[in-house]
């Protein structure tokens, strides 16, 4: 049984080797590696580019709400650093370095979970707009109105009393 | 006193109180709406101020300036300012007359910065930037120099184009070719340029014009034009050898989900000493 284990650990080990070996007498020289790597690369790239967009929408609408989203700006910043380098590494052939700046802004976003906390400020914003609007345009001007009509009615009243204190003379 | 007398006093403390309490919401329903909205763009000396950039330039000196944006466009925007840089032939990016006429550089960016800037707030990157470029390489030219000039004839007003060709000989050209440019510490290449103390531009003359062609004995040979023809025309840039580097504003369209020329740019006019 425990030869048995060796022996098919030992099997496993060499085929893995050969496979490997195998894998780069065919694959370098012919460059389906690089092709591989790049394709990869591009990918991420996409894939970042997309996350970039849509959280920047995001924070753009909780923006347009008044929400503050400066924190959120600072993550988009570093996203958009560490694309523009995926970008240059791209454009030189190193497409591992690309792909590890690519993968680094999409985390980024990812792991901050831009989207919902755009979503979150957007939503805290649009309550404190409400709340804004009804405190600061509905409540004063109802408030003048009552002031108004509060003085009139104070005016009828005092016009009255001191109409009958000197016998409707004044 | 009667009571009578007591009322303009208490129109006016009513009205002031009235005031009052509605300033909260006069202040924002009285506000002058805004009616432009643009970006701005700087670029400071290295004092972060508007003097001392950088001109004369040595390879491999480092030499610094401020890139800054303004945004009032009224949302936050997702800007993208593609660094370039080009000899005074290449071609370059316009920022003036109407909107459609504007621009960018055909250049491909050496590097694109990113600027996500909330509205009416902005924006700055302190940047760091190298050259590397060769010795220059001095070389003999001869070549067919053109002269095009269009003339009016007063009688029949009629407008024509004379070419004056003239052959020069043993023109010293001295040519320096760009590597690269190290922005922030990153090392980015500049393809396909070099800078001469001469520049040649090419003019495409119709068929019909007619063509003096001045000979070496003094004498000259007039002709008329059987087809289209490129011209070379050679000036002087004078002593340096200049280039820009430039930076490309560029704004995100949430409609067309692509990147548009946002009409500005900075530039940087450096002379590349050896």
């Amino acid at each position: 049984m425990g030869a048995g284990c060796l022996m098919s650990r030992g099997c496993v080990a060499l085929l893995s080797a050969v496979l490997i070996l195998a894998s780069f007498v065919l694959c370098v020289p012919s460059g389906i590696c690089t092709d591989i790597a790049e394709v990869d690369a591009k990918y991420s790239i996409v894939a970042a580019q997309g996350e970039l967009t849509l959280c920047y929408q995001a924070v753009a609408n909780a923006s347009n709400t008044g929400a503050n989203v400066t924190g959120l700006i600072y993550i988009l910043d570093q996203a958009a650093a560490n694309l523009s380098m995926a970008d240059l590494a791209f454009g030189v052939g190193d497409f591992n370095s690309s792909k590890s700046y690519a993968t680094q802004s999409l985390n980024l976003l990812v792991q901050n979970d831009v989207v919902s906390q755009a979503d979150a400020l957007k939503n805290e914003a649009s309550q404190a707009a409400f709340w804004g609007f009804m405190i600061n345009i509905v409540g004063s001007l109802v408030g003048a109105v009552a002031v108004l009509v509060v003085g009139f009615v104070l005016w009828v009243k005092l016009g009255k009393r001191y109409g009958k204190a000197t016998g409707g003379v004044n | 006193m009667n009571f009578g007398e007591y009322r303009v006093l208490f129109l006016i403390v009513i009205a002031i109180v009235a005031l009052f309490v509605a300033s909260p919401a006069l202040s924002r329903l009285l506000v002058y709406p805004r009616t432009e909205f643009f970006t701005e763009m700087w670029l400071l000396g290295q004092n972060h101020m508007a003097e001392g950039y950088p001109f004369n330039i040595t390879r491999g000196e480092n030499y610094s300036v401020f890139l800054g944006m303004g945004n009032q466009l009224g949302y936050t925007a997702y800007y993208l300012v593609g660094v370039k840089f080009r000899n005074v032939t290449q071609s370059a990016p316009t920022s003036f007359g109407h909107l459609a006429n504007r621009t960018p550089s055909s250049l491909p960016s050496l590097y694109n910065i990113t600027a996500f800037i909330a509205d009416q707030t902005t924006w700055e990157m302190p940047l760091t930037f190298s050259f590397d470029y060769s010795n220059v390489t001095v070389s003999m030219w001869t070549f067919q120099n053109a002269t095009v000039s269009t003339v009016t004839n007063k009688t029949t007003g009629l407008t024509v184009q004379n070419v004056t060709v003239k052959t020069v000989s043993d023109l010293p050209v001295s040519t320096l070719h760009m590597y690269d440019v190290t922005l922030n510490g990153v090392p980015l290449a500049i393809k396909d340029c070099s800078i001469s103390n001469y520049a040649v531009i090419n003019t495409i003359v119709k068929n019909g014009t007619s063509v003096t062609t001045k000979l070496e004995n003094g004498t000259s040979v007039t002709t008329k034009l059987q087809n289209d023809t490129s011209f070379t025309t050679v000036y002087s840039l004078g002593k340096g050898f200049f280039g820009y580097l430039f930076f490309e504003t560029w704004i995100y369209n949430s409609t067309t989900s692509s990147f548009n020329y946002h009409d500005r740019f900075v530039s940087l006019r450096l002379n590349m000493t050896l």
